[in-house]
């Protein structure tokens, strides 16, 4: 019999045992309750617990509301402990949980090598997640792109702020965020395609939640202050200036999510598609209009396929390079105390640029990427990366 | 990158410990000895929470890279809230029950750090004329596939709708502050494995002739 077998069956063998020897009356539920939770009511608490006094103590029950609680991002830690109730037959279910720190920091840094452009990469992002009590989320992130070699040049400088309110006037089911920036974004490459995107930016967005995994979201962008410009070759011989002065913008996007963790996800996939006029007030980032991520099991190891770079851009303000079209695989690291959970990568892509080559010629880059991220007890998430692509018609 | 390097090497450093174990002969028999088994924080609290706390050790005999055999040994432990005793339970490939009676946690704590496990595999089923290695995986409270796949089921129904994130997809871009010992399951699963737990550790011993090893009186 294989390994596994046996284990399965000796853990089917003794995983129905109650917490009491076959001679005891068997237990019985008293009562369910909480300690350690100061911002997270009970009630959410032992909503997870499918156990309520009168019923008989279930240990394998117990155990899987331990892991359900584990997975909620509110808490920890959580413990679960049984406790003498009243009569000898009666025990009392205490659940104690240790609230998880609301703040929460993400950083990446790379270094890449992308058309003739060689960068660093620096973002930071810390974020509140309970502000007023209600699962309102501040944050502030910035994003540093420091051009340092190559014939071309690719800079890009982005602070944000963002409110997001989960439950708009209180309503279950629609969301609203408001997002403040600056951006100062330049690139060109070296058939003298051009951007360059200054000024301050400001986003409002009402988002309605549906089905089990479905959104849309309804935004307006605003840009009080433009100084945007861009120079591309449209077809042999025709270069194009545009000095754009689109102040504003509409969009709406629709998407579904149904992966188990943004950061590391082992199933599930997700996907957006935004329309609109201007649509993607970040379209001076380059960000892809429709997005698209699988992940299946490999081996030992896990194997993704990303369309339009990582999830919910349209939400998230901190900064994944990634290219248009790519397939990572990815293995776990060892977690330690210092590690809650790691991966490494690597990452090959395809992807396509803005602009033509004054032949009219489409310019594309195949490259790769390689790295680690982390969930770090001490710097919340880190990304640590090298990239580098070409053209392959060069 | 230099600076890059101690970085990393903080990150991938494993946390170390003295766990070892030895191989043993009695009777016609090879087993084995897990020593200074370390527990994990907290352990000797969650001995006293009234639920049934079990370890788990999966022994394999290895050839070379052939897995020869495989025992698995359970021990549960569970706290008499009312007669404040442990009752202690080892079984054997899921039979042969041996109970015992503790009352004090340094005991159980004791017999846990030092596990004797002398008649794992008949010695006529040792190969005889080439080295073997043993090797020990110990998990505390494991958890089955089925179970983990349904917890999974569970959480990418409801994770997005915590009670810091109602909405969902807020969270879906942001954060995900899960609790690091579900996380360790749940990578556990991603690895392939069928069995998975929060603490676990494995132990490999020296390569060793059975059958030139003393006999050990119990």
């Amino acid at each position: 019999m294989k390994v596994s077998g046996v284990a399965t069956l000796l853990l089917l063998a003794s995983g129905a045992s109650s917490a009491q020897t076959t001679n005891d009356p068997p237990l019985v539920v008293q009562s369910v309750e909480c300690r350690g939770n100061r911002s997270t009511s009970c009630e959410f608490i032992r909503s997870h617990l499918n156990l309520a006094a009168g019923m008989p103590v279930d240990e394998a029950e117990i155990r899987n509301a331990q892991l359900r609680l584990s997975s909620v991002r509110n808490f920890e830690a959580v413990d679960v402990r049984l406790q003498r109730g009243t009569q000898r037959a009666a025990a009392i279910v205490v659940i104690e949980v240790t609230e998880a720190s609301l703040i929460t920091t993400e950083s990446v840094a790379g270094l890449s090598s992308r058309l003739d452009s060689t960068r660093s990469v620096f973002a930071t992002r810390v974020a509140h997640h309970n502000l007023f009590g209600g699962g309102e989320t501040i944050d502030l992130s910035g994003v540093a792109v420091t051009p340092f070699a190559g014939d071309a040049h690719d800079e890009d400088y982005q602070v944000h702020l963002r409110y997001a309110d989960p439950n708009l006037f209180g309503a279950d089911h629609f969301f609203g965020i408001a997002r403040l920036s600056w951006m100062n974004t330049r690139r060109q490459d070296i058939y003298g395609n051009f951007s360059d995107f200054e000024g301050p930016e400001i986003d409002l967005r009402v988002g309605h939640r549906f089905g089990a995994f479905s959104y849309v979201t309804f935004g307006a962008t605003f840009r009080p202050k433009l100084d945007f410009t861009t120079g591309e070759w449209d077809g042999p011989g025709d270069f194009d200036v545009n000095v754009r002065h689109n102040h504003y913008g509409l969009n709406i996007i629709y998407g579904w999510n149904t992966e188990d963790d943004l950061y590391f996800p082992t199933r599930g996939h997700s996907f957006h598609v935004g329309a609109g006029w201007d649509f993607g007030s970040g379209s001076p980032a380059n960000r892809s209009h429709i997005q698209y991520r699988k992940t299946w099991h490999v081996n030992d190891g896990l194997l993704t396929l990303k369309l339009g770079g990582s999830p919910s851009p349209e939400y998230r303000t901190s900064f994944e390079e990634s290219q248009l079209l790519s397939v990572s695989y990815s293995q776990a690291l060892q977690a330690s105390d210092h590690l809650k959970r790691g991966r490494w990568y690597v990452e090959p892509g395809v992807g396509y640029t803005a602009g033509f080559t004054p032949d009219g010629d489409r310019i594309y880059e195949v490259g790769i990427k390689a790295g680690v991220r982390l969930d770090t007890t001490s710097f919340g998430i880190v990304d640590l990366y090298l990239m580098g692509t070409r053209d392959p018609q060069r | 990158m230099r600076v890059l390097i101690p970085f990393l090497f903080v990150f991938f450093a494993a946390s170390s410990f003295a766990a070892e174990l030895v191989p043993l002969r009695h009777n016609e028999h090879l087993g084995a000895r897990v020593q200074a088994n370390e527990l994990p924080d907290g352990f000797r609290r969650d001995l006293t929470s009234g639920l049934t706390n079990r370890l788990m050790i999966r022994v394999t005999l290895h050839r070379a890279t052939q897995q020869l055999h495989t025992r698995s040994v359970q021990i549960a432990v569970r706290y008499d809230l009312w007669d404040e005793k442990f009752i202690v339970t080892t079984q054997l490939d899921g039979v042969g029950a041996d109970t015992v009676d503790l009352t004090d946690v340094q005991q159980v704590i004791q017999r846990l750090q030092e596990i004797r496990l002398p008649e794992l595999f008949s010695m006529s089923a040792v190969p005889a004329d080439s080295d073997v290695t043993m090797r020990a995986v110990v998990l505390l409270n494991p958890i089955d596939r089925e179970r983990m796949d349904a917890i999974r089921e569970w959480v990418a129904q409801n994770s997005n709708r915590s009670s810091l994130d109602p909405a969902g997809v807020l969270g879906a871009g942001d954060m995900s502050v899960s609790n690091a010992i579900f996380n360790r399951i749940f990578e556990q699963y991603a690895s392939g494995s069928d069995l998975a737990s929060a603490w676990q550790r494995t132990l490999t011993t020296k390569p060793f002739r059975a059958h030139e090893m003393p006999k050990e009186a119990r």
